[in-house]
């Protein structure tokens, strides 16, 4: 039987309203795009320019040459991609023990480990330089890394995500008898797929946009990540608009691309459809 | 064992090697064991990097610590001075005001747009890109443009309300409504990123509820209330602990629309946004008195541990795990 | 097998972090404390990537005269410049040679950052007194002056051509401002900005009325004489009796210098670094004048200097870079992008700009800056404390005596405590 192509009006309103929220999310980066074009007076021009005159590559140019991007991709994308992985790794085993072990005190630690999250970042700044300090990580890519992987906010949310999944699979595996990291290794992990990815993208970013703590942690040059190097641009007596926007872009494109790659994988976890009904 | 023979010699080392490897499984085996196992790393991790120093910070609150030199301690001083700070009094209001403003409209709007995102709509994952562009976008960006967007001369937001025949206030130099501005870029900023963790919940429902429903005739209100929500339960119990600790913690945007370092103290908006981290920064690094900053941030672990653990005692009553 | 790979995975992890590419900082510090031959490495702060080009001359230039020391440049961003310093200043890993301003140098040498500097081979006279005098503590100089802030009138001369109103000149007084800035304003414009914080706003009128802001010891304020109050009640006629200029609200919503950039001021103060932005947005239609005169001539001082840190493991080459810094060599490569501190060269500054921008007015208020009036205590906590207190005024929430009072009780309280 051929299925009729329906057009439900649900879906239109739908498509509609997305579209207009779309409109105000997408605002403020077709905005920063723009202006990496425009020249610095048009940049604080009243009432505002929207399109640049020309479309100034120069300030591209100048961007590329004032810094020294190739370093700075280096450090940021061995910043990222360490922590990234290294809080994968242990917050997802962590999580999983949180969520499906049980062994005395585990709701204390717990909450332990959550109690760092209420702690604003600021009040830690000073203490973890002089640790930094004491251990002889300024400027290194340990100090710099290391402090940033064990995460609490990854471990809350793997542990929540690892309690929604179902007993059965683990109870069947556990009668097969394989060792809990058997089970954590080769049958949780595949199904919370789109849990890390989405946990990885999310981290990705707020690790590839982090500004404060690689800024305090390392000083030279050869350390420096991009973050840092586009706060540079923003001085005490005024911000060159349009450099700043055209450094965020080249920052920016990166993260943008493994998004676009990565949400593909929000797909349905496998395993699932075979176990219900 | 010399008085043995060779071969019970062997017999006996083989019975203590089978006992070993027995006790050794047992230990592999050993729930306990490998719970404890798995959480060590991130737990030395975190009482290395993070509780540590926030155990420091504590104790620097009792002292007249100025973050340059050696402290000395002043015991509950700090404590008594700043439960008679009236700033205290309006970042508490600040704060709570700016949490009950974005957390409740953050939550259910990232609830929604996530369930659109995930229906079969066309071009789904341009729109999800879209979304999920405020995360992507430099924050400075983010500042500028809605300095923009609402500017009561130019700014597109008063033109669209004279549209409808309102008379838009000046969002940004405004007492009575910068705290409003402030909500409405904070939710902006929030949702795309939290709409990822909700989708990604969502991924976890089994696609067999919704057919098992659809046989039954549920219609799409029934399906989103009595399977996606409950079965989402986890995640938006996940988000809302997430958006309140954050909103509790609100700095950078107060921060940056109130004109950033040392404009941000001399702001005539500032008493309408302040929120306590901002005088936990304004104490500890602009005006050098570290301890007393240390003590407003252990006052703050009280209230945040006080609703988180309320917020957790809460979650039997709704959220619904496996 | 998977098992394996995995640990074999981690372990791999493991074992790049703790071996670690580190920076060659760690190798220096071990080479720096034995040897005298080996290369000693400093590091250098400062916050103005404008000024790039310059450090990294005076940085060869001292280095090709000094084969055994290498400087390290840093560039940190203005906005976490002083989180940074507060934050590696009293560990051994901050920076050895750092820029120092007036108001942190009152914050840093009580608490011993500062490393004392001997002036035998540095020619003092070179400089205003002023100048040495704001970096230095009971005789003691902390650090070396290479550029100094004054605040000067800016305006937009197209704004003043489009009314046929002549510009400003150097003798004008407050009633020459007042009165063109009712002229120059209509709908789209305001003839004037005010600036409602201290350095380049009601510090100014007030020194040129003749307040001193804080008497001789830096502790006692004075700023609600009745002097003061005539001088705040100058900017509030400005802003609310003639509208010539918007209110701290309004520039909460769009700041001055942005209104100043965009062409919506007329005339507006500002101190002497601001002069490269303005110019870049404005162009020609830049124009510079000395302040308008109260009672008196007079506008506020601020000094920047190279400063060694007390806990550098190098102190004699530090010593050696400041001596290096007070040359006039020195100078004049900082002249190419700030107003130096060597008035011999100044010249080169000024040569930045077209001659009829006149960025010299500068220069020319020099003679009557006042150093930046700050307490001697708690200077950033009482400048917050006045300041926020100057937005009510401003905003139009508290009367002119209300708010200077309320100001005066707010900084008694943090020099008090």
């Amino acid at each position: 039987m051929k299925r009729k192509h329906k057009i439900e009006p649900g879906k239109v309103l739908l498509v509609l309203l997305l579209s207009l929220g779309g409109v105000v999310m997408i605002f403020p980066f077709i905005w920063m795009v723009l202006t990496s074009f425009k020249t610095f007076a048009e940049s604080v021009a009243l009432p505002i320019v929207w399109f640049p005159k020309e479309w100034n590559f120069n300030n591209y140019a100048q961007v590329l040459e004032k810094l020294d991007f190739i370093t700075y991709y280096k450090n940021t994308i061995i910043y990222t991609g360490v922590v990234l992985f290294g809080q994968l790794f242990l917050c997802s085993l962590a999580g999983y023990s949180f969520a499906r072990l049980k062994f005395r005190f585990k709701n204390l630690i717990f909450f332990l480990i959550l109690a760092v999250l209420m702690v604003p970042p600021q009040m830690t700044l000073i203490p973890r330089y002089q640790m930094m300090n004491y251990l002889g990580w300024v400027d290194t890519y340990k100090g710099l890394i290391i402090p940033m992987i064990p995460s609490a906010y990854g471990t809350f949310f793997l542990r929540q995500f690892f309690m929604t999944l179902p007993r059965e699979l683990e109870d069947s595996a556990k009668i097969d008898g394989c060792s809990y990291f058997r089970i954590y290794w080769n049958i949780m992990l595949p199904l919370c797929t789109s849990a890390l990815v989405a946990y990885g993208i999310i981290t990705a970013i707020a690790t590839w946009n982090d500004l404060l703590w690689p800024l305090i942690v390392t000083n030279s040059n050869s350390m420096r990540v991009l973050s840092v190097a586009m706060a540079c641009l923003q001085g005490q007596n005024g911000t060159k608009y349009q450099l700043l926007m055209a450094a965020s872009v080249l920052s920016t494109i990166p993260t943008l691309v493994a998004f676009i790659i990565g949400q593909k994988h929000f797909i349905k976890g496998i395993a699932l459809t075979g176990i219900k009904g | 064992m010399a008085n043995l023979t060779g071969k019970q010699n062997k017999r006996c080392l083989q019975k203590t090697w089978n006992c070993a490897r027995y006790r050794l499984k047992q230990l592999h085996d050993s729930e306990k064991v490998n719970g404890y196992l798995f959480i060590a790393p991130l737990t030395i991790g975190v009482v290395v990097f993070s509780i540590l120093p926030i155990l420091f910070a504590f104790a620097m609150s009792f002292t007249d610590w100025n973050s340059l030199s050696t402290p000395q301690i002043t015991a509950f001083a700090n404590y008594s001075k700043l439960l008679a700070d009236p700033n205290l009094k309006i970042e508490l209001r600040n704060t709570f005001f700016y949490a009950l403003g974005t957390v409740p409209v953050t939550l259910i709007l990232a609830v929604l747009i996530a369930n659109a995102l995930n229906q079969k709509i066309p071009c789904r994952g341009l729109f999800r890109t879209i979304y999920f562009l405020p995360v992507v976008t430099m924050q400075v960006a983010v500042a500028m443009v809605w300095r923009w967007l609402l500017n009561s001369q130019f700014g597109i937001v008063n033109q669209i309300l004279g549209f409808f025949g309102i008379e838009g206030p000046m969002w940004l130099g405004d007492t009575r409504f910068i705290m409003f501005a402030v909500i409405i870029v904070t939710v902006w900023n929030k949702l795309g990123y939290n709409t990822i963790i909700l989708l990604a919940g969502l991924q976890g429902i089994s696609d067999s509820y919704y057919e098992a429903a659809d046989i039954e005739g549920a219609s799409s209100w029934k399906k989103f209330t009595k399977i996606t929500l409950p079965l989402l339960s986890p995640s938006i119990f996940f988000v809302s602990i997430t958006l309140t600790m954050d909103a509790l913690k609100a700095f950078d945007i107060i921060y940056v629309f109130t004109g950033s370092g040392a404009d941000s103290s001399s702001s005539p908006m500032l008493k309408a946004v302040r929120t306590m981290v901002y005088g936990i920064y304004e104490n500890g690094f602009i005006n050098m008195k570290m301890g007393y900053a240390c003590a407003e941030a252990v006052i703050l672990f009280a209230i945040i541990m006080a609703i988180t653990a309320f917020q957790f005692y809460m979650q039997k009553k709704w959220v619904y795990y496996d | 097998m998977k098992k394996v790979t995995s640990l074999v995975l981690a372990l791999a992890l493991l074992c790049t972090l703790v071996t670690g590419c580190g920076s060659k900082k760690e190798e220096a510090a071990a080479s720096g404390e034995g040897a005298k031959e080996e290369t000693v490495e400093l590091n250098l702060y400062y916050w103005d990537e404008s000024f790039n080009d310059a450090m990294a001359k005076v940085v060869d230039t001292f280095e090709a005269a000094h084969e055994n020391i290498k400087i390290n440049v840093t560039t940190i961003p203005w906005g976490e410049y002083w989180t940074k310093l507060q934050t590696t200043l009293p560990t051994d890993s901050g920076p050895d040679i750092f820029w120092c301003n007036y108001m942190y140098s009152l914050e840093f040498i009580p608490n011993n950052l500062l490393l004392p500097i001997d002036t035998a081979n540095i020619d003092t006279d070179q400089y205003a007194a002023e100048a040495l005098d704001m970096l230095s503590a009971d005789g003691q100089l902390y650090a070396v002056p290479f550029m100094l802030d004054t605040v000067a009138m800016v305006y937009n001369k197209d704004l003043f051509d489009a009314k046929g109103i002549d510009y400003p000149t150097a003798d004008w007084t407050w009633d020459d401002l007042r009165a063109t800035a009712a002229a120059l304003t209509d709908e789209n414009h305001y003839g004037y900005c005010l600036d409602y914080q201290s350095q380049m706003g009601t510090f100014n009128f007030l020194l040129q009325n003749g307040v001193s802001v804080y008497e001789e010891d830096g502790l006692t304020p004075n700023f609600n004489s009745d002097a003061a109050v005539e001088a705040f009640n100058f900017q509030y006629d400005l802003v609310f009796t003639d509208k010539s200029s918007p209110n701290a609200s309004q520039l909460s919503e769009l700041s001055k210098g942005d209104r100043f950039m965009a062409g919506q001021v007329a005339m507006t103060y500002c101190t002497s670094p601001y002069v490269a932005t303005y110019y870049e947005a404005l162009g020609d239609a830049l124009g510079c004048v000395e302040l308008p005169a109260g009672k008196e001539e007079a506008c506020t001082l601020n000094a920047v200097g190279f400063a060694g840190s007390a806990n550098t493991a190098h102190p004699e080459e530090v010593q050696m870079f400041l001596e290096f810094a007070s040359t006039a060599e020195c100078q004049e490569l900082i002249a190419q992008n700030g107003m130096p501190a060597c008035l011999d060269a100044a010249g080169t500054w000024v040569a930045n700009f077209p001659e009829e921008v006149n960025a010299q007015a500068f220069i020319s208020m020099l003679d009557v800056a006042h150093r930046l009036p700050l307490a001697h205590k708690s200077p950033a906590a009482t400048r917050s404390a006045y300041e926020s207190e100057c937005g009510n005024i401003f905003a139009g929430t508290k009367t002119v005596e209300e708010g200077l009072n309320d100001a005066i009780a707010a900084v008694q309280a943090e020099l008090g405590a």
